[in-house]
């Protein structure tokens, strides 16, 4: 009888706070979830947590030309935008010369995933604030690494969450995705504590909160909104990382 | 799965030690330096401050946020320069030769960017003045730069705008922040966004510029910063048009800026032409001309009066590889020979003193391809020559045939149709071969003459200018070697 009071005197203002939310919210704008990006000052989010914006590769320089068309379909399914392999030769050419390290990709790139290939996958290392991050040596079939679906699942089983958080509006979040296919309906949740973590440990801490995607703008940003927290009114760091229930 | 690995990256270098220049604040020198100018007039001043003036105008903010200097400033070489750290673009003018040269100033030194030569004709300082010549002198210069074009990002529309350039302008830019590496004297550049020009506009809009909007973005753009831009292929790339614009643009004052490589490819083709105009044809060259050498000796005694040679070659024209060549070859020679002799033993020694007078008319016309794909001309037109030399040689006689070795050393002073004259060096040797065919009477003999001899044409240290309608291109050095033969008659008593 006392655990179930508890359990009433939890949840009524987690309910009440969800029904003020419902009951105050404009109906969604098709592209609501793409003017709340473009508002987004970059540096809000991006100095809020190490959150992966930037994808590149190097390594055997002849392989550009299939790193340029994956860089590419990863930029159009995903929040991932792809730094291109010619800004490594834009960089030989402002010193007249014809030719400088890959290291010039990671040169003030924040928030840059870089994917160095060799046989057995990708060497993958993180940029923020001025440092590289070694994430580890992901492993993946020679015949998978031309696809950006196969290399986008890599990149969210490695790193542990398939979504960024943006921003947060009330009861609402803004997400970026990793290229998961998200629908409206689609639940899951906060990582606890994982805004300033490059990686999301399947064994890490638990959840922040139980979230609910409401609108889904392409495959790049969705709205979710906060089923359940912690604490009403939860605030969630720009950058906590977000994993989907997975059918 | 996590796999502990080494990163193929290298750490980058600790920022401290780099120097981040600043857009929207990078100030150039412009420096024209012109012997002739040394001590220069009121009257001169003022030209080229009018001439500097119209060049660093498209050069700075003053036009637009979109020009990559905010401060220009304009001397002559002699003067105080007016900032330590500073571009400097220097134009030096000799002989009608314009060089160009863009460098980064720092107080531990030089660091040069790029540099062209261009064919002035006329006075430098009225060229650069021309609006048209100003600003595709600006393209270029902006096209050298490694910081390219600065602008500020207003933060709202995502979009900018920039001039659109006389010579080029880039379907992508790379919006990039620059730091200098003092120490490795390099330029490292941080990528910011992606821009592609948009689709032209049917009407409306701001003409004479280009709108671009941000394709991607890859850091932060802080609304009211400048940030640097480029064409995203690299630097350099618009040469080729501004070149070509440079060489057709009637209203420039400017000729085709010509590259070492064209030089060399059209002083191949000059002295392959010499060559074949011997009889020593090469069969790789077939020249479709005729070659005629007379020679005519006549001596007495120890004293050789006089020899007159003639070559006359017919116009031959050909194309092989798209070079267009053609030729014209009419030589005539006077030379008188003043010799002694010395009987030693069975040979003699001799030595003579041959000034020389030679009518040419030579004109050699080689189109070529330059390496940036612009036609480039190069022709030779000399009208006159004096030769002055000495040669030595070593004679042997029997009773039909007189042969003779020698060699020889000319200074030959050249005059080109419409060009400078120069001093040419010539070394050069043979043999005369000389056969009775006609006995001795008491009003001499007649014989046959026939000679072979090479020569090696040296113009060292002399800038040449050449000729070829109406553009201009110089050698700074020109080496040949050519070898003839022929034959005439001798009459001898």
């Amino acid at each position: 009888m006392v655990k179930a009071l508890l359990c009433m005197l939890l949840w009524a203002p987690m309910a009440a706070a969800k029904s003020e939310v419902k009951s105050t919210a404009k109906p969604a704008a098709k592209s609501s979830a793409l003017a709340w990006v473009e508002s987004l000052t970059p540096a809000e989010w991006q100095a809020s947590g190490r959150i992966a914006r930037l994808v590149a590769f190097a390594g055997d320089a002849d392989r550009s030309a299939a790193w340029d068309r994956l860089g590419g379909d990863i930029a159009a399914r995903s929040c991932l935008a792809y730094l291109p392999r010619r800004f490594i030769r834009f960089a030989a050419s402002l010193n007249g010369e014809t030719h400088v390290d890959d290291s010039v990709l990671i040169e003030g790139a924040d928030g840059l995933l870089l994917l160095a290939e060799d046989d057995d996958g990708w060497h993958a290392s993180l940029t923020a604030a001025g440092s590289t991050q070694r994430l580890g040596t992901w492993m993946m079939p020679e015949e998978h690494r031309a696809s950006a679906t196969e290399v986008l699942a890599m990149l969210r089983r490695e790193l542990g969450y398939d979504a960024v958080v943006l921003a947060q509006k009330d009861n609402r979040l803004l997400l970026a995705a990793y290229g998961r296919s998200l629908t409206p309906g689609t639940q899951g949740i906060v990582v606890k504590a994982s805004a300033r973590e490059p990686l999301a440990a399947r064994d890490s801490g638990g959840g922040e909160a139980l979230i609910e995607v409401t609108e889904v703008a392409g495959t790049r940003y969705a709205i979710a909104e906060i089923l359940l927290a912690g604490r009403p009114r939860s605030a969630i760091a720009a950058g906590s990382k977000v994993r989907f229930h997975r059918k | 799965m996590l796999v502990a690995s080494v990163c193929l990256i290298a750490p980058q270098p600790a920022q401290a030690s780099r120097r981040v220049l600043e857009p929207g604040k990078q100030r150039i020198e412009l420096v024209y330096d012109d012997s002739s100018l040394w001590g220069a007039r009121p009257q001169d001043r003022a030209a080229w401050q009018h001439a500097c003036g119209s060049l660093t105008r498209r050069l700075t903010s003053s036009e637009g946020a979109a020009a990559p200097f905010a401060v220009a400033s304009c001397r002559l070489a002699g003067e105080k320069e007016k900032a330590a750290e500073r571009w400097q673009l220097s134009l030096r003018h000799r002989r009608g030769m314009l060089t160009i040269t863009l460098s980064y100033m720092t107080a531990g030194g030089e660091l040069e960017i790029d540099t062209a030569t261009l064919a002035v004709a006329g006075r430098p300082l009225d060229a650069l003045a021309d609006a048209a010549a100003a600003s595709l002198i600006a393209a270029l210069v902006v096209d050298w730069l490694p910081v390219g074009w600065s602008a500020m990002f207003d933060g709202v529309k995502r979009e900018l705008a920039l001039p659109r350039s006389a010579a080029a302008t880039p379907e992508q830019l790379f919006a990039y922040e620059l730091s200098f590496d003092e120490t490795a004297q390099r330029f490292v550049p941080a990528i910011v966004a992606e821009l592609s020009a948009e689709a032209p506009r049917p009407q409306g809009g701001a003409s004479g510029a280009t709108r671009y909007q941000i394709k991607a973005q890859f850091r932060p753009l802080s609304p009211g910063r400048y940030y640097f831009f480029h064409n995203a292929d690299g630097r350099g790339l618009a040469q080729t048009a501004i070149r070509r614009q440079l060489a057709t643009s009637s209203k420039l004052s400017f000729y085709a800026a010509v590259d070492p490589s064209a030089l060399e490819m059209a002083r191949s083709h000059l002295l392959s032409f010499i060559r074949a105009s011997s009889v020593y044809t090469q069969d790789d060259l077939q020249p479709a001309h005729d070659l005629d050498i007379l020679g005519l000796e006549l001596g007495a005694g120890w004293l050789k009066g006089l020899r007159l040679t003639m070559e006359r070659s017919e116009r031959a024209e050909r194309s092989k590889g798209g070079v267009e060549e053609s030729y014209a070859l009419s030589r005539r020679s006077i030379a008188w020979r003043l010799r002694y002799a010395w009987p030693l033993g069975p040979v003699v020694l001799g030595v003579d003193a041959a000034p020389k007078y030679t009518q040419t008319d030579l004109d050699v016309q080689v189109g070529v391809a330059g390496s940036d794909g612009v036609p480039v001309g190069i022709g030779i037109a000399i009208a006159r020559q004096a030769d002055l030399g000495l040669e030595l040689g070593f004679e042997q006689s029997w009773s039909l045939l007189r042969s003779r070795l020698w060699a020889g050393q000319d200074l030959d002073r050249k005059k080109p149709q419409g060009g400078n004259s120069f001093w040419a060096y010539r070394k050069y040797g043979g043999l005369d071969m000389l056969v009775r065919i006609l006995p001795q009477t008491r009003f001499g003999s007649l014989g046959l003459l026939l000679f072979a001899y090479a020569e090696s044409y040296s113009l060292a240290r002399e800038p040449v200018t050449l000729v070829e309608g109406a553009a201009q291109t110089a050698v700074d050095s020109l080496r040949m070697f050519a070898g003839y033969a022929g034959g005439g008659v001798a009459l001898l008593w």
